[in-house]
């Protein structure tokens, strides 16, 4: 359901995220895992990693939906929280739904959309990122 | 009121007779009446009667055909060259006999009948027995010209050659004289060649194909005539004559030409008075079974009573007539047991035990098993199948592997022919030539078991072996008896196997195919 290559569909520009982030998935039953990449010049404010694994993935199959955790490289480190639906009524299914920092109320949350790009992930996109 | 008298008394009688001729026709009317209702009573009754056949004879009986052969005496063997005084009496009472006899087995149930001249009659309806019987006939012809004309070698030659060709026609039964002329004649151009001891064979074939022959004394020399006082002198003191005159092989190869069940004879054997004369008279009816080449019925009457004839006719034919008729035995052939049974088809397998996945595998495959029955109830089976287990949907198990199963064992079957159900156990071996890797990880599934993120993964290298008790029902259907449908649901308790025992065990498994019996 949500295993596969994920790209976003715009670039984000919010104060503290911008870019095209890509998404790996790999989707087992009830179980999700998966990679958030980074390009060298998304990341915004400044790249300090180029992947981090998604955690605590809490899946709704009934919904198409799950929320994930996803910690980035820099200290402390900064936590995302990715809340996304699957939308696959369309030709292409997408991702949509939102990211935002945890324990960050003064920073708004940013609209995503992934598309999906491939159902297979190959291995060089499993592989951790070089942090 | 007329006033005349005259004309009244004129009316009065006109009156009359008219209502007397009204009396008549009404009396009339009814008298065609009841005969139109008793015409029409007797056409309803009789009539379909009438049109209707006599019913056939019914019931599951086969019909015995009977063929009643010529009653023969003995009688004066003694003296071959004298008509006794009996021979007469013999003669009609061998043709009463004759004819009583036929008259017993008429109109029995099952039974048809034919006399001695049918039996020529039926033989002559076969073209080669005709023709045989001209040959014989025309090499008895020439065999008496060169006896005649005092060749007896030639006239040897030709005689053998008679007799051959009578034999070949059946005339030893069907005409015994015709044989018996020719037998005569041998026995003397034997008797010319000096061959005594056959010349004296030859006549004692002769007297026993015509026991009634007899011969003016002095016709032949003493030589001759010595010879067949000595032959007559043979056929009278035989102990059982019956089986010289009517033998069993020919009456059996007869019967099979002419499709007769069943041979009757009588015999008149009055050889043995002239020693005892106190003994009456007295005529054997026998009755040779050609079906079962015995004889069935062997009784003496008094010949004498003959008022008394028809009612021991009855009595021993009604006898023998009750328990010669059978019903029809069709003999069917058993169809063959079948010891073999080989069937191939969809086998399917779960395994209950799945300790490193959290749903039930799947192993989807192919069987073929062989079944030997060596005595009803007991099966020997063996069964080979190739079983692939697919990942579940949890892909819990990594990857797809296939496993091969070699079982063998006994097993206890009930049922009949189109259904036989039974219980099996025995032993069996798997082994996957495949690496099998399980876990719950979803991070060993997606990064691999290289990933500082996986927790581990059971794997058991290839080759992976499994041994254990194999339990099973089967059931075959049979639709025809040339094929059947098997079905099987079982289970096997794998007791070794290393680790895999406490990883992956008790594989529930069904299968259905079609199968053949050998």
């Amino acid at each position: 359901m949500f295993g596969g290559m994920w790209e976003s569909e715009t670039t984000l520009d919010a104060s503290w995220l911008s870019g095209r982030p890509q998404l790996a998935i790999g989707h087992f039953g009830p179980e999700l895992t998966g990679i958030v990449r980074f390009r060298d010049e998304d990341l915004i404010p400044r790249p300090v990693c180029g992947c981090a694994y998604l955690d605590q993935v809490d899946v709704d199959l009934t919904n198409q939906r799950f929320i994930a955790t996803n910690e980035l490289c820099d200290t402390p480190p900064t936590v995302l929280i990715w809340d996304l639906t699957l939308e696959d009524q369309g030709a292409d299914p997408r991702l949509v739904g939102e990211v935002r920092r945890a324990n960050d109320d003064t920073s708004p949350a940013v609209m995503v959309s992934f598309r999906l790009d491939d159902r297979f992930v190959p291995d060089d996109r499993r592989e951790l990122c070089d942090r | 009121m007329s006033a005349d008298p005259v004309q009244d008394d004129a009316r009065t009688q006109a009156h009359a007779r008219t209502q007397a001729l009204a009396r008549t026709h009404a009396h009339a009317h009814a008298r065609a009446l009841a005969h139109a209702l008793t015409l029409a009573l007797v056409l309803v009754l009789v009539l379909p009667a009438m049109a209707a056949p006599p019913p056939p004879p019914s019931g599951p009986w086969k019909t015995v055909t009977v063929a009643v052969l010529p009653v023969v005496y003995l009688g004066g063997l003694g003296d071959p060259f004298a008509d006794g005084p009996e021979n007469p009496v013999l003669r009609s009472a061998a043709a009463r006999w004759q004819r009583g006899i036929e008259v017993a087995f008429q109109g029995r149930d099952q039974i048809v009948l034919f006399g001695s001249a049918e039996i020529r009659e039926r033989l002559g309806r076969h073209n080669e027995i005709r023709r045989t019987l001209e040959l014989a006939q025309e090499r008895y012809a020439l065999g008496l010209e060169h006896w005649r004309a005092l060749r007896a070698k030639e006239a040897l030659g030709q005689l053998d050659r008679a007799k051959e060709l009578h034999l070949e026609a059946f005339s030893d039964l069907a005409d015994p004289r015709a044989l018996a002329d020719v037998e005569l004649h041998r026995g003397l151009a034997l008797t010319d060649l000096g061959q005594i001891g056959p010349a004296h064979n030859a006549f004692t074939q002769m007297f026993a194909l015509d026991p009634a022959r007899r011969f003016e004394r002095g016709y032949y020399g003493t030589p001759i005539e010595q010879e067949l006082a000595g032959a007559a002198r043979d056929i009278a003191t035989m102990p059982t004559p019956s089986a010289v005159l009517w033998p069993a092989e020919r009456l059996s190869a007869l019967a099979r030409r002419l499709g007769v069940d069943v041979w009757a004879f009588g015999l008149i054997d009055t050889a043995d008075i002239a020693l005892v004369p106190r003994v009456a008279p007295q005529i054997e009816l026998a009755l040779f079974d050609a079906r079962s080449n015995s004889l069935t019925l062997r009784e003496m009457f008094d010949l004498g009573a003959a008022d008394l004839m028809a009612d021991d006719l009855d009595r021993a034919i009604s006898a023998w007539h009750s328990c010669a008729l059978e019903a029809p035995r069709t003999f069917v052939r058993p169809p063959a047991r079948r010891r073999w049974y080989v069937d191939f088809g969809y086998a399917h397998a779960v395994w209950l035990n799945h300790r490193r996945t959290r749903d039930y595998l799947q192993g989807p495959g192919a069987h073929i098993g062989i079944t030997f029955i060596p005595t009803p109830g007991l099966e020997l089976w063996a069964k080979t199948s190739q079983r692939a287990t697919l990942s579940d949907a949890n892909n819990d198990l990594l990857d797809v592997f296939t496993t091969t199963h070699i079982a063998l064992g006994a097993g206890l079957g009930i049922g009949g022919d189109r259904v036989t159900f039974s219980l099996r156990a025995g032993v069996e071996v798997a082994f996957s030539l495949a690496d099998i890797a399980m876990t719950t990880d979803v991070d060993c599934k997606f990064f691999g078991a290289a990933s500082s993120r996986c927790g581990g993964i059971f794997r058991a290298d290839s080759p992976a072996l499994w041994l254990g008790l194999d339990f099973s029902l089967s059931l075959r259907y049979a639709p025809r008896r040339s094929w059947y449908l098997g079905f099987s649901a079982g289970t096997t308790i794998y007791a070794v196997s290393g680790d895999l025992v406490g990883e992956l065990n008790f594989p529930l498994y069904g299968t259905f195919g079609f199968g053949l019996p050998f």
